[in-house]
């Protein structure tokens, strides 16, 4: 062994230990999630790799990154897809995962974790594109999005989200939804919360399903702990009415298969406070009405009871006209009747009478139409529609429509202005307006029926 | 008749963007245009090169190869999107079944999803017309060499459709989907190719006589207060004006040159439109638009160039494979 052998074999050492050096310290830079807009109070900034930091104006925050505020502390950030997010005093953040790459938004992948406190969160391109893997976790409950802006408050006992625009799911973890996964849960228990449904949240209780709660979040979280908000509890209700289920001819499997949950509080409510509204347009009051509708004879048979069958609705008819038809029902009208409409004029309509189906492969379920809107607009020659329709205990439908009418009083729905499809007739100089609906659910059944509005 | 096959599918994508015109709903006309299309196309077909009884396998593979590899390109470009950068739509709504999966294969399912609630997981959404077509190419060879069975049952489909027109069955179901209602649109075009040749004048007659007696038929439902039912209208108006266009069409076509390339390019992407232009819809993410806002890039020109170009590009891979052997239009 000579001299040179130990330099070189000295060298070779020196070498091997700078490039392990080297290699180790090559981590990845963790990725920037967004930016700090707005700090006031105390607020730090932990990472698994690195000390807690106090939060500056400007300073990045990264995926991984745990922001805690303290009393009398706020946070905001920016994110970097343009989302909103931010912290109020004693909450507790965590970025888990915000993969956002400008040129492929819909390949977002958005984990935040919300330990404890109260968040409002508005979300960006990444989480408006990707849906399907935006993931909002609580203690007690999995958020998916449907929309973009709302509100979780968390404490040790509940999780409670309200909704300012568009939507959210909310699940509790169990089969089917855990906290490591992206996207919303749509298990049996979940829940949506929309923003049409400005007075109530979503409240998730350890043990129990979620349930919707009519009321202010914000009251209800500064309010006292004995002030209870009321409760609505949408499925507990609905499933132990059996008269309520009868009528509706729903099953506990169905609900229970049931994804993406729609519970409305405020029509829930009206499904205790006020009957359906009347199914044949011959229960109308002491005004007869000129339109009317009858049933397929394939519904005819699987539930014998509710409007009448076609036959008799054009023996009725002296002449008639159809008007159109959909999955469950066709609609006509007396072949003398006017419909000359008038010229000018906004008008309100009331819901007289409604019937509605829905069909999932060849069967048919019956619905509850709960409530609804008509507006025309004789002058501009269009309408505006919107009906409530239960299809199940827990999950209201809503049908919303805008359309034209013509000179021959016929109505169209406009497809890019609807979420469904709507037609009908106006008659009797504007005095009566009948329209079918059809729309296809969540699920890939469809929605279809009828409804009659007066003036 | 590459140009009315082209414009046919056309009417279809405008139908799926929501475009009504007069109220009637062009993509159902376009479907009957193509029911009509089709039993043209597969009698000549048949006359031409499977005629003998021993030849119906060799039919079979022929509109299996045509039919086919196209839409499993499209189809699995569907499945790929959905399961990868895609989301949930109206047509794939469900985590799919071994029989979601099954029914996406045979095709011949799709077209009975109003009893079978396939349209859950449909992955073409138009290809319920492809399972009609594929049951009419199935009973094809069979219908041509007993012609007396054929007017038989075209004339049974007739009463069907009447009845249908006539509320008595679901008429979006037995007058516009289901084979049974619409075989005889089939047979027309059938028979419009086997008296063609044969029966040149009275053919010619008989054809230039359907819009008349189609607009006859559509006085008479309007006066018994019919005509409203779905797709009374649209049926009148495509056998109406698709069989004479139709007869028309296959006697008047483009000399060698670069006319006659056009006409055949535009056949050729027909298909493709026909079923990837609600991949596309998916893609940019026009399947659920609240507002007009969300539509105007549908409506740029662009849009049909994009389809016509992935047809294409489909079209050239499917020739390119080797595999395409037909003889005939896939669209029909």
């Amino acid at each position: 062994m000579n001299f040179s052998f130990i330099l070189r074999s000295i060298a070779l050492c020196l070498l091997t230990a700078v490039t392990t050096l080297h290699a180790a310290g090559s981590v990845p830079a963790p990725l920037v999630a967004g930016y700090i807009t707005f700090v006031d109070g105390s607020v730090s900034i932990a990472n698994a790799d690195q000390p807690a930091r106090h939060a500056h104006l400007g300073d990045p925050v990264h995926v991984g990154d745990r922001i805690q505020t303290q009393t009398q502390s706020y946070i905001h950030l920016r994110m970097v897809d343009n989302a909103f997010v931010a912290l109020r005093p004693g909450s507790e953040l965590t970025i888990s995962t915000y993969d956002y790459d400008k040129d492929q938004p819909q390949a977002s992948r958005i984990r935040l974790d919300l330990q404890q406190g109260t968040s409002r969160a508005v979300s960006g391109k990444g989480g408006q594109a990707a849906k399907h893997q935006y993931r909002f976790n609580t203690p007690l409950a999995a958020i998916g999005l449907r929309g973009t802006d709302y509100t979780v408050v968390v404490d040790t006992e509940k999780t409670r989200v309200s909704v300012a625009q568009g939507g959210v799911i909310v699940s509790p973890y169990g089969a089917g939804c855990s906290s490591v996964d992206l996207g919303p849960c749509l298990t049996p228990l979940a829940r949506e919360l929309t923003a049409n449904m400005p007075n109530a949240f979503i409240e998730v209780t350890p043990n129990q399903a979620p349930r919707v709660i009519s009321g202010s979040l914000a009251q209800a979280t500064s309010s006292s702990p004995t002030s209870t908000p009321t409760r609505v509890d949408a499925a507990v209700v609905a499933v132990d009415d059996p008269a309520k289920r009868a009528a509706l001819q729903l099953s506990i499997d169905r609900t229970e298969t049931s994804a993406a949950v729609v519970v409305a509080a405020a029509e829930v409510n009206k499904v205790l406070a006020t009957p359906d509204v009347a199914p044949s347009s011959l229960a109308v009051g002491q005004r007869s009405a000129l339109a009317q509708w009858g049933r397929w004879s394939a519904l005819m048979q699987q539930i014998p009871t509710g409007s009448p069958g076609l036959s008799a609705v054009f023996a009725q008819l002296p002449d008639f006209q159809i008007v159109g038809a959909n999955d469950s029902v066709v609609l006509a009208y007396p072949g003398n009747a006017s419909t000359s409409v008038p010229d000018q004029g906004r008008v309100q309509f009331s819901l007289v009478a409604a019937e509605a189906y829905v069909k999932d492969g060849n069967q048919f379920t019956a619905a509850g139409v709960k409530s609804g809107q008509l507006t025309i607009d004789f002058g501009l020659n269009n309408f505006s529609t919107q009906l409530a329709v239960l299809t199940s205990p827990n999950h209201v439908e809503t049908v919303q429509a805008q359309g034209t009418v013509d000179a021959y009083g016929r109505m169209q729905s406009t497809p890019a202005l609807s979420n469904s499809n709507v037609g009908g007739i106006v008659l009797n100089k504007g005095q009566e307006a009948t329209y079918l609906f059809d729309k296809t659910l969540s699920l890939g059944s469809t929605l279809s029926g009828a409804a009659q509005w007066f003036r | 008749m590459g140009i009315l096959r082209f414009l046919l599918a056309v009417f279809v994508l405008l139908s799926h963007a929501g475009v009504r015109v007069q109220g009637l709903n062009p993509g159902v006309v376009a479907v009957f245009g193509f029911y009509a299309i089709s039993g043209y196309v597969m009698a000549a077909l048949i006359q031409r090169h499977y005629a003998a009884p021993a030849k119906t396998l060799h039919f079979y593979g022929d509109r299996l190869l045509r039919i086919y590899p196209q839409y499993a390109f499209y189809a699995l470009g569907a499945a790929t999107w959905l399961f990868t950068i895609g989301h949930p739509t109206h047509f794939l709504v469900a985590d799919p079944s071994t029989l979601d999966w099954a029914n996406n294969i045979l095709i011949v399912p799709l077209n009975f999803f109003m009893y079978n609630g396939a349209d859950h997981f449909t992955l073409v959404p138009p290809a319920w017309s492809l399972g009609a077509e594929l049951i009419f190419y199935a009973l094809a060879p069979w219908l041509w060499r007993r012609w007396r069975w054929a007017l038989l049952l075209g004339l049974l489909s007739l009463a069907i459709e009447v009845v249908a027109c006539h509320a008595m069955l679901q008429s979006d179901w037995w007058g516009y989907r289901l084979l049974p209602g619409v075989l005889w649109v089939f047979l027309l075009g059938m028979a419009l190719h086997r008296y063609q040749e044969s029966h040149p004048l009275a053919c010619q007659r008989a054809v230039f006589c359907l819009p008349p007696v189609a607009g006859c038929a559509a006085f008479y439902l309007d006066y018994r207060g019919y005509l409203g039912l779905p797709y009374s209208r649209e049926v009148l108006v495509g056998v109406g004006i698709g069989l004479p266009l139709l007869h028309w069409l296959s006697r008047h076509t483009f000399g060698p040159g670069p006319l006659r390339k056009l006409e055949a390019a535009m056949g050729d992407a027909s298909y493709g439109i026909f079923l990837n232009h609600f991949l596309l819809i998916w893609c940019l993410g026009l399947d659920a638009p609240q507002d007009l806002r969300d539509w105007p890039c549908f409506w740029r020109p662009a849009s049909l160039p994009v389809c016509s170009l992935r047809a294409g590009s489909s079209s050239r891979c499917c020739a390119g494979g080797g595999i395409c052997v037909s003889k005939a239009n896939p669209i029909e």
